[in-house]
């Protein structure tokens, strides 16, 4: 039992210390994996729920980075500002593919939605407008005056991280309230028997709509932020690669459980930055562990954790079976 | 105006011959699809791995045709390797694990192909005997080899549907397309008919990436350039269609060679809009005749 309290006053007190003792280097690392937190997060929603698996993720993710981006550099708008622009863009462009997209289901879905981001990617890839392959600087990050008590400067690192981590926590407790309230439980009944749920009268069509709006904004929002954070956003981060870099994440960590996602982004962007450094070719090392991953271990890291704990628990006569 | 005409004549017969590439390797996807149930994402590493074997084998002084022989047989070892050690298992998992380790393949290709023959473009030359022009009027030439794509594409559709149309095994991988579970209940070898599907759908991938090397340019990451627009030719032509295929196949390049010429700025975003639209209509695709689970 005590396990169970010790460990997130432990993640808390980190998550909060951390920008007092981390290097640049480390915080820049750290607000990555926040970003791409959220980023998994947002699609567990699709995947480890509703069992919908999309191939364009990625896309509304890139549509949120650029709304700010294209924003600012255009109009001249604080991204500040542009920060619900972001997550409504990113819905827009989700509501356009998921009243194609939902019409389809299984092996389908994932090639439509892959097409779908295909669209988008080739849209800004292409375009003068939106800066071709080169993408968009973004100048300043901004700054606001939090009920007049501090000044948070987003160009400081520091102000920056609690921006981000603020807002994945929201995002995180928005995600797990959806998902333990009525919609959400009818979202899993999407997974598990759509037919079913359809015959008992509910417009599952509907709700997976929703739902794939919904993802789609909070990708839009990790998008924003991580435009905000690498101050450019380019064609890359809409790309089927990225799409397949965030499955990654979320299965790793453990699909369907609010930690796995989180847990995948940390664990896949430790490998990059570690193995990356250490060899060019550290994508054959990721490429071979998820071979392996599918054909030996499935059910993600934070599942396996959950197990051996509560394994361990048993044992030892704490946790009653 | 006639210069105008022949330049359209010339962006057409591109047009088939990017749409006969397409279709050669689509055909497989859709086979492997229809019959296995299993998306192969990596079906573009096969395409990849095949263009470099040839380069390999041209560059090593060996004939073309020996190294064209050589590529093939390899990859069809290696192809039987895969489906008995992994895709086999992979046909009663979820289309999750499928895309996930089929993709974990794509990263493994193309890095091992990064550390072997380097991040750099490469290109093959023309095979001699084929490096010519034919005159297609009005003082114009195309190249011999370009037209030769379109036969080679022409040939092997024929032979396929020859293959699907009149062989025992041809039936059984229809009956496979059309009710898995049937064709097995019915005392079909089902792992033999997965096998065989398997090497001969990678076959024509690779053969397709053999084909392609001497007028497209080889690197790590070229497989995916011809699996997204093989994709949308999938979904387009029906699962396990060969009709489909071929007509997809044809519409998907013609679409993307001529857009490219009349709006160059959309010209990658015309196919996949055409696809949407078509899909909107005809969600199982032009030839599909139903939805698979």
């Amino acid at each position: 039992m005590k396990f169970q309290k010790i460990i997130p006053a432990g993640v808390f007190a980190a998550l909060v210390l951390l920008p007092f003792l981390a290097s640049p280097f480390h915080m820049d690392m750290a607000i990555r994996i926040l970003i791409l937190a959220m980023l998994a997060l947002s699609l567990d929603l699709l995947v480890g729920h509703a069992k919908m698996i999309s191939l364009g993720h990625a896309a509304f993710f890139g549509i949120g980075a650029y709304t700010v981006a294209l924003l600012a550099d255009k109009a001249g708008v604080p991204p500040l500002l542009a920060l619900p622009l972001s997550v409504l863009t990113a819905m827009t462009a989700a509501f356009l593919v998921g009243i194609l997209a939902v019409r389809t289901r299984g092996i389908y879905f994932v090639l439509i939605t892959l097409a779908f981001s295909q669209v988008f990617y080739y849209l800004i890839h292409d375009s003068a407008f939106t800066g071709g392959s080169d993408g968009i600087v973004l100048m300043e990050r901004g700054s606001f005056d939090l009920l007049g008590l501090l000044v948070v400067n987003l160009d400081e690192e520091r102000d920056l991280y609690f921006f981000v981590l603020v807002l994945t926590a929201i995002v995180t407790t928005l995600l797990y309230l959806l998902i333990h309230s009525p919609f959400g439980q009818i979202v899993k009944g999407i997974g598990l028997n759509a037919s079913r749920l359809e015959s008992v009268g509910f417009d599952t069509r509907r709700y997976a709509l929703v739902t794939f709006v919904i993802a789609g904004g909070g990708a839009g929002l990790a998008g924003y932020l991580f435009a905000l954070h690498q101050i450019f956003a380019d064609p890359t981060l809409l790309s089927w690669h990225m799409s397949g870099q965030i499955l990654i994440m979320l299965v790793l960590g453990g699909s369907g459980t609010l930690v796995g996602p989180i847990l995948g982004a940390l664990l896949i962007t430790l490998l990059e930055e570690y193995l990356g450094a250490y060899t060019s070719n550290w994508k054959l090392i990721l490429g071979i562990v998820l071979v392996l991953f599918v054909l030996r271990v499935r059910g993600g890291v934070w599942p396996w954790i959950v197990r051996t704990a509560t394994a361990r628990g048993r044992r030892d006569g704490k946790v009653q079976p | 105006m006639d210069e105008l005409l022949v330049s359209a004549f010339v962006q057409v017969l591109n047009g088939f011959q990017l749409g006969f590439l397409y279709f050669m390797f689509a055909i497989g996807l859709s086979l492997i699809l229809g019959v296995m149930g299993v998306v192969n994402l990596a079906h573009g590493s096969f395409y990849m791995l095949g263009a470099y074997l040839f380069y390999a084998g041209l560059q090593a002084g060996i004939p073309p045709i020996l190294a064209v022989l050589a590529a093939l047989a390899s990859i069809v070892a290696l192809s039987a390797g895969l489906e008995k050690t992994i895709f086999r298992s992979l046909r009663n998992r979820s289309h999750l694990d499928q895309v996930l380790l089929t993709y974990g393949l794509i990263l493994i290709a193309n890095e091992l192909i990064t550390m072997i023959w380097g991040p750099t473009i490469r290109s093959v030359d023309v095979p001699e005997v084929l490096s010519g022009s034919i005159s297609i009027g009005f003082g114009r030439e195309y190249p011999l080899y370009r037209v030769l794509v379109s036969v080679i594409g022409l040939t092997v559709g024929v032979g396929v549907w020859l293959l699907l149309q009149f062989t025992r095994i041809g039936i059984q991988v229809r009956a496979g397309v059309f009710d898995r579970e049937m064709t097995s209940a019915l005392g079909v070898d089902v792992n033999r008919v997965s096998l065989l599907v398997f090497g001969f759908g990678i076959a024509l991938a690779a053969f397709a990436g053999i084909v392609a090397a001497p007028i497209l340019s080889l690197y790590p990451g070229m497989g995916e350039t011809i699996l997204i627009p093989a994709i949308m030719v999938v979904i387009l032509g029906g699962l396990g269609s060969l009709k489909g295929a071929f007509v997809a196949g044809i519409v998907v390049g013609m679409v993307e060679t001529l857009g490219r010429v009349t709006i160059p700025e959309l010209s990658n975003v015309t196919i996949y809009l055409v696809v949407a639209a078509i899909l909107y209509l005809r969600p199982e695709g032009l030839f599909g005749a139903r939805i698979s689970k």
